[in-house]
Parts: C-alpha cells; structure tokens; sequence
C-alpha cells in the first residue's frame, strides 16, 4: 500500500513539475491548438492523415467561414457532423479569429510528388478549365499558384484524398452552402478529372 | 431473469424484437456514449469500430480521456444479446457440455462512469452484470489517468499517470489482450482454454498504479507495478467473489516501450510488454508458497484508415515463464512454460460493413497436473476466428462470430479421452451489441 501511494504520489508530482518547468502553453489558443485542433490536424497544422486537411497557411477568412458554420451546423457534410460540430461547439468568436490568424501564419509543407501524368493532366484543368463541358479554370477564383484568395481556400499542397472528398460533396446541394458555385462546376467534372485536379494540387 | 431454454422461434423473435427497439429509441434519444457526448464527436473519431482505437481514440485516450466538455453525467449503458450454436453441443456419452446452446441470451450489461473530470484528470471506470452461471455484477474495467502536455525541443510531449485494475487496459494499440481481438466472444461457447498471466488472469483483482511518456507520437514507455487490490484498492475489485481473488507478492512491475510510426493514411506500431508477479498460493496465507509468472511479450499493430476503406492488422506473441513453488500442486512440473500467438487482419468498408479474421495458438510444456483435462496433460490449442460485423450506426454492432478449433487440449481428436474431435467445439456466434 505504501509503495504504491508513494509511486503514485511521485510520478503526479514528476509530471506536475515537468509541465511547470517546460510547459509554455499558457495562451487559450496556444492551448487549444496543441491540444484538440493538432490531434488531427498535425502540429503547426500540417496534418499527416489525409482524412484531415492540412490547415497551415490557410486563408485567415476562409477558416473563419469554415469554423462558423461547422458551429452554426451549416455546413453538414458528414465529416463536419462526425467530428467539427462537435468540436467547434463551443468556440466563440474570437478563439474562430484567433484560430484563424494563428494557421494563416503557420509555415505549410512542401507538397508530395505525385505521378507525372496524373499532374500534367490536372494542371491542364487547373489552368484551364475544361471547354468541353464548360468548367472555368479553377485558378480563376483560387490563383495561379492555387494560393486562394479571402473566403477562397488555398488548395496547393492539400491532400488529394482530403480534395477529392471535398470534390465530391459539392455534388450534394447544400452541404457546403458557402461554396454554392462549386455545386455547379463539379458537375461538368468527372472522377477522373477531380483525380486528377486533386493529385496537381498535392504535388504543389 | 432472462433464461431462454428451448425457445421457439417466436419468442426468439420477440426478445430480438424487443432489444432492436431498445437500441432505435436510443438513437431517437440522441444517445450516443459518454465520451462522444463530452467531445461532440461520433465514435468513429476514435474508433474503427469498437473497441479498436484509431490515432485520435489513442490521442484521446492518452490525455486522460480529459478533450472535450466536462459533463454533469458522465455516463453511458452496453449490452449484449446473443446466442450460440456449438457444432457439438453434447460429448459421446450424451452429456451436455454446453449449456445455452441454441437460446438467445442477455449475455452482458455495463454501466460506464467515464469522462472528463478536470482538464488533466479523467476516467474510465466500467460495471457489469454478467447474466452467466451464476448471475453477477462487479466492477469491470477501470483506468483513471492524469495527462499533461508540454513541447520539449519543438516535440509534443505527453506525460501520465494511470490507476487501473487489468494489467493492459490502459494501452491504447489493440494488439495488447486487455482491448484485443476478438473483442466480444460468446459467454456460451468453449473458449480457449488456457492463457498467460498478463492476459486477463489478474483482470479485476489487481491495483496497477503506472507513469507513462508519449514522446512526438512516435516513442511511448509506461512503468507500473501491480498489487493486491485490497485495501485502499479495493473498490477496483469490488463484487468480485472470494473464491476468484488472488493475493500478490508486494509490488510487481509491468513495462511497455513502443515505437509508432504514422505517416498519410497509415500508422504502425512496433513494440513489447511484460510483467513479473508472484501470487501466494493461499490468498489468505502470507506464508505460503509464491508462484511466479514472468511474461514477455511482442506485439505489432498496422492501421490504414481512409474513407470508404478500412484495413488493420494486430499482431501479439506472450512467452510466459511460471515457476510453481505451491506445495499443494504435487504432481506439477517445478517450472512451465506458456506461449500464445494471436493475430487479426479486419476490413471495414464505410465503417460499416466489416470482415476480420484472425488466428490463434497456445503451446506450452506438459504438466499432467496442471493440464488435468487435457488427456495428454498439454494445454495446446489452435485456432482461428472468422467474423462479419455490421453496423446500421455507429454505436450498434450486428455481428456473427465462428470460431474453429484446429487443436484443443493438446490433440485434434480424442480431447476427452471420449472419442471428441477438437473441430466439435467450434461454434457460431449471433451477436447484437449496442451502447448508448
């Protein structure tokens, strides 16, 4: 009994002293970052799990949309439902500001190569859209070097699988109510085409 | 209470019935788990299908079960509904050697305390009733940790500290037995018959007090040591009966050094686990002889989880070496030895639709004592295990479960000195199990 209490007593002061001495994150955000968002979205949000998008570097407005409506519940594709409504719930609108500023100041990560084709073919829908079926080019709206633009995402170095999966919620009517254009240009793209899109953008 | 002999199927269909309305009106309620109420996130952000941890579940669980909203009511309900179909349910002589067999059955109910209690301290503490022979409720699983975080040279750092009651219930890769595959099994069926220590036999009876590390997701580490759980401890075998409890030798230490690796939609584990406990042969007698167990094992874990595909594999070899110092076991061996291999491959297609198969094998030495049933005195076994799960939402799993027998007791026929084939304790297994 008393060994135990003793173990137990002296590994709880040993932590306790460690995060004293070495812990820094006494900011709300810092905090919140490093606790909740970073257990998805990878620190200084360069996510690993293409289940999660890479956040680091992101457009500082196009967050604050994206936070709101996950907890406003607006946006309600099934990811958002799974996992950011319940995580954004209790956020106010100053952590979506301050969330939003500190992953538009995070340094992303350099994209991950991707078959040359499979780019080739994506860059060519990217920067030119697709004539046939009337789709713009999606640099239009989100640049030349995909970087994005206010509520406009940037996409360069996104995870294609994480792209891809957003491609194809758009096709759903008013999942994504904040992105009404996109519902209408993923009409005119195939799966082949979005693949494609999305591997450019990985290799960015 | 519920005892389904000889039932029509009628009334299989009506206790079916009943139960599938039991888990609708759950939903209807909104009700999901404790733990998915205090994050606002569903299960599958933890879970693959549970128990099995993803990387978030075992983030989760590491930092104390502490993300999240703290709750008023921290609670949340399972049960189990099954029956079981053994392929020989009678031995040659006639005699029954599984009961229930064919009846549908409440086999399992728990109650979960489990949630965050402040930012750094959080629990997981589990009753059950067990509707078995005979019927009874004690205290289940528990693991209660402390969790601080820090960055030390740029890497995340968590440290902890964790009380439990079964040695690897709080390790969060599902290779380890305590949440390892299969994750149910029916209470009715013959089982495998003999497992090492660190694998369920001091489940419930023990206090295991530990520290652990989680170095940059990549390197963990955990010390603890284990004790009767009397005492102070004692409400971590609360409700067990007097005749299961055992008695440990003072403290005895458990290690557990892993290293994982996650990189886009895979992560891997590489690690090994161990203990050495020594129990007094007489619980109630400190001067009796101390048996010894000493276990070491190596363990492996692959995930690939994206949407709509599933894949993951767990791999975990025990060598445990027991040293019989109890007088009263004349004929006993002064030493054995005892090893299982146990493995699984699961696929999951939208988190719904899943198929595993696994395999298992205990060899050990002879001891015609200590293996009495067995004629040969042996306790090897093998076997494999193949299941289809089906999960209309995330918190109710259909599943059916067959389980065969290669080997039983040391022989693939005449395992009862009666002429029985080890394949005529395979059994099939309809199970539909919910929590909310």
């Amino acid at each position: 009994m008393k060994t135990s209490a003793y173990w137990l007593a002296s590994t709880l002061a040993l932590c306790t002293i460690a995060t004293s001495a070495l812990a820094a994150e006494d900011n709300h955000i810092q905090k919140l970052v490093g606790k909740v968002c970073s257990a998805c979205h990878g620190s200084g949000g360069n996510s690993i799990s293409p289940s999660f998008p890479k956040l680091a570097g992101q457009r500082a407005s196009y967050l604050v949309a994206q936070l709101t409506s996950f907890r406003d519940r607006t946006r309600s594709d099934k990811d958002a439902q799974d996992a950011m409504w319940g995580w954004s719930r209790s956020l106010s609108d100053q952590d979506i500001k301050d969330l939003a500023a500190y992953y538009e100041a995070q340094k992303p990560m350099s994209g991950i190569p991707m078959p040359e084709a499979l780019v080739k073919r994506g860059q060519q829908v990217f920067e030119n859209g697709l004539a046939s079926t009337n789709i713009p080019a999606c640099a239009t709206c989100h640049g030349g070097n995909a970087e994005g633009k206010d509520n406009i995402p940037q996409l360069a170095g996104q995870h294609a699988a994480y792209l891809m999966k957003q491609l194809k919620v758009f096709r759903t009517a008013g999942l994504r109510p904040a992105a009404v254009a996109m519902h209408s240009i993923v009409a005119g793209l195939t799966d082949e085409d979005m693949e494609a899109v999305a591997a450019y953008l990985q290799s960015k | 209470m519920i005892k389904y002999q000889h039932q029509t199927l009628i009334q299989k269909l009506q206790i079916l019935a009943v139960f599938g309305i039991a888990s609708l009106l759950s939903l209807n309620a909104n009700a999901v788990p404790s733990y998915a109420r205090q994050t606002g996130a569903n299960c599958i952000s933890c879970h693959v299908s549970f128990p099995e941890l993803t990387p978030f579940g075992r983030y989760f669980k590491l930092t104390g079960y502490t993300l999240g909203q703290r709750s008023l009511f921290p609670v949340a309900i399972m049960a189990q509904v099954g029956e079981t179909s053994t392929r020989t349910p009678r031995d040659k002589t006639g005699a029954t050697v599984v009961t229930n067999d064919d009846s549908i059955r409440l086999s399992a109910a728990s109650l979960f305390l489990a949630g965050k209690a402040s930012d750094n301290i959080g629990a997981f503490i589990q009753w059950t009733y067990d509707n078995g022979d005979p019927r009874h409720s004690n205290i289940d699983n528990v693991d209660i940790r402390g969790s601080w975080q820090l960055t030390l040279a740029d890497k995340e750092v968590i440290l902890g500290v964790t009380l439990h009651n079964n040695p690897t219930v709080q390790d969060v890769w599902n290779s380890t037995p305590a949440f390892g595959f299969p994750y149910t099994s029916s209470p009715d069926a013959i089982g495998i018959p003999f497992s090492t220590m660190i694998d369920g036999g001091l489940g419930q009876l023990v206090a295991g007090t530990g520290a652990y590390a989680y170095w940059d997701r990549s390197i963990y580490g955990e010390l603890s040591f284990y004790r009767t759980a009397d005492g102070a401890f004692s409400s971590l075998r609360a409700g067990i009966p007097q005749a299961d409890r055992v008695k440990l030798d003072g403290e005895n230490p458990y290690w557990r050094f892993a290293y994982n690796k996650e990189w886009g939609p895979h992560s891997l584990m590489l690690g090994t686990y161990g203990m050495h406990v020594g129990i007094y042969s007489d619980p109630h007698d400190n001067s009796s002889p101390i048996n010894k167990f000493t276990d070491t094992a190596l363990d492996a874990q692959y995930q690939y989880i994206t949407d709509p595909h599933v894949l993951t594999a767990q791999a975990t070899w025990i060598h445990e070496k027991q040293q019989w110092n109890d007088n009263a076991l004349t004929g006993t061996n002064a030493s054995d030895t005892l090893n299982t291999l146990k493995g699984k491959l699961t696929y999951y297609y939208q988190r719904k639709y899943g198929a595993t198969l696994g395999a298992f094998s205990t060899t050990g030495s002879r001891d015609a004592e200590l293996y009495a049933d067995s004629p040969v005195g042996s306790p090897n076994t093998s076997g494999y295990i193949a299941e289809l799960d089906y999960l209309p939402t995330q918190n109710i799993r259909l599943m059916l479960q067959y389980t065969g027998f290669w080997k039983y007791w040391g022989a693939s026929s005449n395992i009862d000195g009666n002429g029985r084939h080890a394949s005529a304790n395979n059994s099939l297994f309809l199970n539909l199990w919910f929590a909310f």
